[in-house]
């Protein structure tokens, strides 16, 4: 596997076809600011997720109730997503937090999130007085539903975009190291051959 | 554009791995829910706060043990439904039949707000206490959510009976059979 050089990780920033100078304030920027930006974001979405995924696995039935409070499914469908879509939280959380399959992942995070916030804003709209928005288990986190529970979404998706967009540029994670550790590799038997 | 499809595609594989992995574990799980549910759920909203609460009154207040006598400008409302009234209750009560779900009739309350302005409000169900009934659909007995709608539509001395006809009719009060 042949080492990519150090300056071909920042090229997107630059011009094609643009002579080389060394690296621009903007590389050591991509380089040294977003992959702890991205890790920190990840942390903080991954975490919010796995939380809340955590409770509806164990009480289905409630967050099924949850789902059906919103009136907006056909009842049959209902048990399903109450199935799935806690699985596919924690999963995605999961992947998230140690930073492999991260677009994949991010990519449903933010699918999750422009349906629940239309759901929410929905629900607000109709004047639905759910008391919570379903979004977590515990009694404590269950946010009384309003605007700024809409408003709260909204800045969690846009976090997933952040993550969605710098994630070329920041590969702190798990896929990452193990790239790390086959460059290790083949320089090492590059070593040994000669 | 081809890394998005890309993505994208490994998106859809990691949603049908946590379609197999929810429906599977729901399925061998203990207390797992139906794939597809069987009836409605029966969705249930938090009824609104009244803005007032109204008092309560005990019998001993409104008139001594041996001879149960309400006081003359005091206007009885019966909160039981309209069978359990027609059964029995204290003469010259009102009906004003209170549901956990359906509130109260909001005319009835306004015509009832308009005629006792001045007077006094005594509210009155089959008065049970929470120890005796656990099962009871209510928090509080009926008489105490009227009594407090009551007060909130603007009458002013609006009381609910502890004990209710129960209590009424333990010390010996007369009960009125008929509908109004």
């Amino acid at each position: 596997m042949p080492r990519i050089p150090e300056y071909q990780y920042h090229s997107a920033w630059r011009q094609p076809g643009a002579a080389f100078r060394g690296p621009t304030m903007l590389d050591k920027a991509t380089k040294y600011v977003l992959p702890p930006l991205d890790l920190l974001a990840r942390f903080y979405l991954g975490g919010i997720f796995i939380y809340a995924a955590w409770g509806k696995i164990l009480d289905p039935y409630s967050f099924a109730l949850s789902i059906a409070t919103y009136q907006m499914l056909p009842t049959h469908v209902i048990n399903l997503m109450a199935m799935v879509l806690p699985w596919l939280e924690l999963v995605t959380g999961i992947l998230l937090v140690v930073g492999t399959l991260t677009r994949p992942a991010v990519l449903l995070v933010n699918g999750m999130m422009v349906v629940f916030i239309y759901a929410i804003w929905s629900a607000v709209s109709r004047g639905l007085d759910l008391g919570s928005c379903g979004c977590f288990a515990s009694e404590e986190a269950a946010a009384e539903i309003s605007m700024g529970t809409v408003w709260r979404d909204v800045w969690w998706l846009l976090i997933g975009i952040f993550i969605l967009l710098v994630r070329e540029r920041s590969r702190w994670g798990l896929t990452r190291l193990w790239e790390w550790n086959q460059e290790r590799k083949w320089r090492a038997k590059a070593a040994e051959d000669g | 554009m081809a890394r998005l499809v890309r993505d994208g595609m490994r998106a859809g594989y990691l949603l049908a791995a946590c379609f197999l992995v929810g429906v599977l574990f729901n399925y061998f799980r203990g207390e797992g829910i139906p794939l597809v549910a069987t009836g409605d759920y029966q969705v249930f909203v938090p009824c609104p706060e009244t803005e007032s609460e109204a008092g309560k009154v005990s019998l001993d207040e409104v008139g001594p043990d041996d001879s149960i006598s309400f006081p003359k400008d005091a206007t009885l409302v019966d909160a039981r439904s309209e069978e359990g009234y027609a059964g029995g209750h204290i003469p010259g009560a009102v009906n004003l039949p209170y549901d956990e779900l359906d509130g109260v009739d909001a005319e009835a309350v306004t015509e009832l707000a308009a005629r006792v302005r001045v007077g006094r409000v005594i509210v009155y169900c089959d008065g049970w206490e929470e120890e005796e009934d656990p099962a009871a659909r209510y928090d509080h007995p009926p008489s105490e959510y009227l009594a407090d709608e009551l007060k909130s539509a603007g009458i002013e001395r609006v009381t609910s009976l502890t004990g209710g006809l129960g209590e009424y009719v333990k010390r010996g009060g007369a009960l009125e059979v008929g509908g109004e």
